[in-house]
C-alpha cells in the first residue's frame, strides 16, 4: 500500500532537519564567519604593510608650531608623536595634532569644487566655473574708488606664501589683504592705541609666567600649543616642571577652571568687571610699580575714576565677595612674573579691561608678561585692516578666503552687512564645505596637512616667534590645491597675467635665506636633538636642510624692555568706563530666568581640521561642548523637563535652534551653556525649514551672555 | 541535513588554492641547510614581524637555480632575476580587525614559533590555502576542526585560542588589547 505523505509528515522532517542542522556545525560556523565577515568590509582601508620608517615635520594645524615625529608604513602616514626637546613644543603633541594623519581620510573633506546655495545646498562645479565667477565680481566691482571692493584674507599670515596672497591683493586695483589674527593674541591694536607709538606683536608668555590670571581664557582646553596645557597638570611640578600658580574667573567649572589652583565663579558676563575691581585694589593696595608711575600719563585721571567704582556693587554683579579682589590682586601681584589673559575672541570691554589690568600691574613688555613677538625673519609685514569690522558695509563685491591651514571665523552679521546684498560672493579655499550665510559661496579643495610643502610661523598661539616646515608625505590628490596653487590659479584672472608665482620649495628656500642673513636665533637639529646659533650655519643651504629635515627655527632668550611712555584713558575709554561702572543692570537678568553662557573653545570651525575620529570622540563622549549641544546643572534641567540626552529648543531673540541637553553639574543652576558654530553635520540636522541656526550664531555673537528658554522639543 | 552540516557544509565553505611555488621548509630547517625560521621571517631589533621574506632574500641563495625542479625554475626566472615578489598566500595572516604583534609575544613571552605554527616549518610541501568564502580568511584561523575542536595546541589562533593562552599566561584578555 503505498504510503501517503501527510501534514505530519513534513512538520516532522522539517524539525528533524532543523534539528539536524542544530546538531551539526553549520549554524553555529556561520555565526562566527558572518561576525568576522561584518568587521572586515572590503571598503574599510586595510593597514599598509611596509617596511616602518620615521620622518619629522611640524604640525600646520595650529600655529603654535609643534614638532612632530611621523611613523611611516610602507611610506605611508600611520603615527605621529611629539619630539622630546622641541623648542616649541617640547616633546608635546595634542590630540587634534596626534590625529592629522587622518585628515586626508575625513568624511566631509571636499576633492572637487563646489558651490554652497544659503549656505546649505552643495552643488559640484570646476575650477573654471569659480574662476568665471570671480570673474565677474572683479567686473562688477566699482572702479575709480579707493574704498576696497574686494577682500582676500590669510588664515594662517606668516607663512612664506603670504606675500603672494598680498601681491594678489595689491595688483588688483580696490582689493585690499586682511591677516587674520591669532586667538592667544592680546588686542594689540588696542595696546597700540595706549601706547600711541608703532608696537610688535603681542603675545601673553605663560611658559615664563610664574603667576597667570586667567578671565575664562581655555588654558587647558585647547588654547595654543598643548605644552601650554600640560605645564598647568597637577603631575607637571611634581616632574620637575615648571608649574605656575593659575587663577581662572569663569562662570563655569571648565576643564582649565578644574586644573588652576583657584577657581572664581563669576556670573557671567561680568569678567570684565571683576577685572576693573582688581585694577582698583592694585591701586588702593599702593601695587603699582614705579616705572609705571613714571610711565603712565594719566594714573591720576584713571584712579579717581576707578574710584567710582563702588565695591558692593561690583560684589552683586559679578556673584564675587569684595574682599576676594584684594585676595586675589595679591596672590596675582606677588609671584612675579605675572600676566592676565584673556581669549582673542572675548567681548571688546573684556579685552579692553584686562589690557588695563596687564598696564597697571606693568607686565606689558616683561618676560612672562605681555611680550612682543618680533617678526619672524622674512615677513612681509602689511599695513591694513585687521579685520572686515574695519570696511565700509556693503563694499565688497568679492571676499576671498585662504582657510587651507586655519578657518576664518566671521560672524554671519559681519558677512551680511560687509558684502554688496544681492551680487557679493565668497570664494574660500578650504578642505571642507564650511556652510556661510551667503547667496553664493565657492569653495576650492584644499590639499591637508601631510600632502603640500608649506611651513608655519609659530608667533601668536606658541607666546614665542619661531618657524618650521611640515612635508608632505603623501601625494596631493588630484585636484585639491594648497595655497601656492590657489595663486597661480588665480593668477589667470584679469589683471595678475603677468604675475609670477614661485613654487612652494623656492619660497622656503627664500625664507631660509632670510633666516641665514638675519643671523638671529637658534635652530634645533633632529638628528642631533642640539641647539645651535643661526650665525653657526656657513650656507643658507645648510639651515634649509636642516629645516627641511623636520628641525626649527626659534628665537633666542628674550630681552625685556621698557614700556614707553602710555595712558591708560586712551579716546573714548573714560565714557566707556564710565558707563560700564554706573550701570548697575544685573547682567544675567532674563525674562526666562536662564542665561546663555558662550564657552570659547577651539572646537567651532577649527573642529573640521581634525580627525572624524577626535570629533566623534568629542561628540559622544561629552569630553567637551560642541555645537549642538547644550550643558546645564541637573537642577536645571529637571525644572526644564529634560533630562540628559533628550532634545531640547533653545530659543534666544528671534532665533531657535534644536539641541541636545547634557546634563552637567560643572555648570551652576540658570546658566545654559554652549558653544557656537556651524559643523557641518549639525547644519545638515537642522537644514529643515524655518531653521534659524545661523541666527543663533550670530545672537550670541552679539552679547557675550543673553536669556534665553529651553523647552523640551 | 545533519549530513550537509558536518560533511558538505566544511566542503563548500572552504576554496583551495594553490600556493604559486612549492618549496619544501624541511629542506631549509632540516639538517640538510640548518636555516632557524627567523633567518627568512626576520624580526627587525626592536622585535617588529618584518613578514614573509621577499624575493631578495631568496635570491641571497637562489640568485641561480639550485636543482632541477620546474618551481626552482620558476622562482629564479619568473621572480628573482624579474625583481617581482612572489604572490604568496599567508596561512597564518590573522583578520583585520585583529592586533597580532610579534614582539610581544616572542621576545617578552618568548614563545616559539612552534607555539603558534606548528609543524609548518617542518613541512615537506606547502599544502593549498583554504579560503573561507563567507569570511575571506584563511583555514588555519579557525583550526582544522570544523566544530573548532583542537587537535593540537597551535591548531587554531582565532579569539578563544588567543584568550585561553592569555588566560593560562595571567596577560589581561581586554577588548581593546587586541581590537585596536
Amino acid at each position: 500500500m503505498p504510503s501517503r505523505l501527510t501534514r505530519r509528515d513534513l512538520l516532522r522532517f522539517a524539525g528533524g532537519g532543523a534539528l539536524g542542522v542544530l546538531l551539526s556545525p553549520l549554524p553555529w560556523k556561520l555565526l562566527d564567519d558572518t561576525a568576522i565577515w561584518t568587521q572586515n568590509w572590503p571598503w574599510i582601508p586595510e593597514p599598509i604593510r611596509g617596511d616602518i620608517t620615521w620622518g619629522h615635520s611640524t604640525c600646520t594645524l595650529c600655529g603654535a608650531g609643534c614638532g612632530i615625529q611621523v611613523r611611516l608604513a610602507g611610506k605611508r602616514t600611520v603615527g605621529l608623536s611629539g619630539i622630546a626637546n622641541h623648542p616649541m613644543s617640547r616633546g608635546t603633541l595634542c590630540p587634534t595634532g596626534r590625529l592629522a594623519h587622518h585628515l586626508p581620510f575625513h568624511p566631509s573633506r571636499i576633492l572637487r569644487p563646489v558651490r554652497l546655495l544659503n549656505g546649505t545646498t552643495i552643488e559640484p562645479t570646476d575650477a573654471a566655473g569659480v574662476l568665471s565667477a570671480i570673474g565677474a565680481a572683479l567686473h562688477s566691482a566699482p572702479r575709480g574708488t579707493d574704498l576696497p571692493s574686494i577682500a582676500i584674507i590669510d588664515g594662517r599670515p606668516g607663512r612664506s606664501v603670504s606675500h603672494l596672497l598680498a601681491e594678489t591683493a595689491n595688483a588688483w586695483p580696490s582689493a585690499i589683504y586682511i591677516a587674520a589674527s591669532g586667538t592667544l593674541q592680546p588686542a594689540t591694536e588696542l595696546v597700540r592705541q595706549h601706547l600711541h607709538s608703532e608696537t610688535p606683536e603681542l603675545s601673553y608668555d605663560i611658559a615664563h609666567a610664574r603667576t597667570i590670571l586667567s578671565f575664562g581664557a581655555p588654558l587647558c582646553d585647547g588654547w595654543g600649543a598643548a605644552s601650554v596645557a600640560r605645564q598647568f597638570l597637577p603631575t607637571a611640578s611634581s616632574s620637575g616642571g615648571h608649574r605656575p600658580r593659575l587663577i581662572q574667573i569663569e562662570a563655569v567649572r571648565s576643564r582649565t577652571a578644574n586644573f588652576a589652583d583657584t577657581w572664581i565663579p563669576v556670573v557671567p558676563g561680568s569678567e570684565h568687571m571683576c577685572a576693573l575691581a582688581i585694577i582698583r585694589a592694585i591701586l588702593d593696595d599702593r601695587r603699582v610699580r614705579t616705572g609705571v608711575r613714571k610711565r603712565a600719563e594719566d594714573l591720576e585721571a584713571f584712579a579717581t575714576l576707578l574710584h567710582r567704582l563702588d565695591p558692593g556693587d561690583v560684589s552683586r554683579r559679578t556673584g564675587v565677595p569684595a574682599e576676594e579682589f584684594l585676595r586675589i590682586t595679591r596672590t596675582f601681584t606677588d609671584e612675579r612674573p605675572c600676566v592676565a589673559v584673556v581669549h582673542g575672541s572675548a567681548s571688546p570691554e573684556l579685552q579692553s579691561a584686562v589690557l588695563l589690568l596687564n598696564l597697571v600691574a606693568g607686565t606689558v613688555f616683561q618676560e612672562g608678561g605681555v611680550r612682543a613677538i618680533p617678526d619672524v625673519p622674512g615677513t612681509t609685514r602689511t599695513h591694513g585692516p585687521r579685520s572686515l569690522d574695519e570696511l565700509d558695509d556693503h563694499s565688497l563685491a568679492l571676499l576671498i578666503l585662504d582657510e587651507s591651514v586655519a578657518s576664518v571665523d566671521i560672524p554671519a552679521r559681519v558677512l551680511e552687512r560687509k558684502l554688496v546684498p544681492g551680487t557679493g560672493i565668497v570664494v574660500s579655499l578650504s578642505p571642507f564645505p564650511a556652510p556661510r550665510r551667503v547667496p553664493v559661496q565657492y569653495v576650492l579643495p584644499a590639499a591637508v596637512w601631510g600632502e603640500t610643502l608649506t611651513d608655519v610661523t609659530a608667533s601668536n598661539d606658541a607666546g614665542e616667534a619661531g618657524y618650521g616646515v611640515s612635508l608632505p608625505f603623501l601625494p596631493q590628490r588630484a585636484e585639491t590645491l594648497d595655497t601656492v596653487g590657489f595663486v597661480r590659479t588665480l593668477a589667470q584672472l584679469p589683471g595678475l597675467a603677468g604675475m609670477v608665482v614661485p613654487s612652494a620649495e623656492d619660497l622656503l628656500r627664500q625664507r631660509a635665506a632670510a633666516l641665514h642673513a638675519s643671523g638671529r636665533g637658534m635652530v634645533f637639529e633632529i638628528a642631533s636633538a642640539t641647539r645651535r646659533s643661526v650665525q653657526s650655519f656657513d650656507t643658507a643651504e645648510a639651515l634649509w636642510s636642516v629645516l627641511q629635515a623636520g628641525g626649527c627655527w626659534f628665537d633666542g632668550p628674550m630681552m625685556p624692555r621698557a614700556i614707553p611712555a602710555f595712558r591708560f584713558l586712551r579716546p573714548g575709554l573714560s565714557e566707556a568706563l564710565t558707563a560700564q561702572i554706573t550701570d548697575s543692570a544685573h547682567p544675567s537678568s532674563g525674562a526666562s530666568g536662564l542665561s546663555l553662557v558662550i564657552v570659547d573653545t577651539p572646537l567651532k570651525r577649527e573642529q573640521y581640521l581634525e580627525s572624524p575620529l577626535m570629533s566623534k570622540l568629542r561628540q559622544e563622549s561629552a569630553l567637551y561642548p560642541v555645537p549642538g549641544a547644550v550643558s546645564v546643572h541637573p537642577s536645571t534641567a529637571r525644572a526644564c523637563d529634560l533630562s540628559d540626552g533628550s532634545e531640547a529648543m533653545l530659543s534666544v531673540f528671534d532665533a531657535t535652534v534644536r539641541v541636545r541637553t547634557w546634563c552637567d553639574a560643572a555648570v551652576p543652576p540658570g546658566l545654559v551653556m554652549a558653544v557656537t558654530g556651524d559643523h557641518p553635520d549639525l547644519v545638515a540636522r537642522i537644514s529643515a525649514p524655518g531653521n534659524t541656526a545661523p541666527r543663533m550664531a550670530d545672537a550670541v555673537s552679539r552679547s557675550p551672555v543673553i536669556s534665553v528658554t529651553l523647552l523640551k522639543a | 541535513m545533519f549530513f550537509v552540516g558536518w560533511f558538505l557544509f566544511p566542503a563548500l565553505l572552504y576554496t583551495h588554492e594553490d600556493q604559486p611555488l612549492q618549496f619544501s621548509h624541511k629542506v631549509h630547517t632540516g639538517d640538510a641547510v640548518g636555516l632557524p625560521c627567523q633567518d627568512c621571517h626576520r624580526l627587525s631589533d626592536d622585535g617588529r614581524f618584518a613578514g614573509i621574506p621577499k624575493s631578495a632574500k631568496c635570491a641571497e641563495c637562489h640568485a641561480e637555480a639550485i636543482g632541477s625542479t620546474p618551481d626552482e625554475r620558476r622562482l629564479v626566472d619568473e621572480y628573482v632575476r624579474k625583481g617581482r615578489e612572489i604572490p604568496w598566500l599567508v596561512y597564518a595572516r590573522e583578520p583585520q580587525n585583529a592586533y597580532f604583534p610579534h614582539a610581544a609575544h616572542m621576545q617578552r613571552a618568548g614563545l616559539p614559533c612552534e607555539r603558534c605554527h606548528g609543524t609548518h616549518g617542518s613541512d615537506e610541501t606547502l599544502p593549498p590555502f583554504e579560503r573561507n568564502r563567507m569570511s575571506g580568511e584563511s583555514r588555519a584561523i579557525w583550526g582544522r576542526s570544523i566544530f573548532g575542536i583542537k587537535t593540537a595546541e597551535w591548531d587554531g589562533m582565532k579569539m578563544d585560542d588567543c584568550a585561553d593562552c592569555h588566560r593560562e599566561r595571567g596577560v589581561t584578555n581586554t577588548c581593546l588589547k587586541c581590537h585596536k
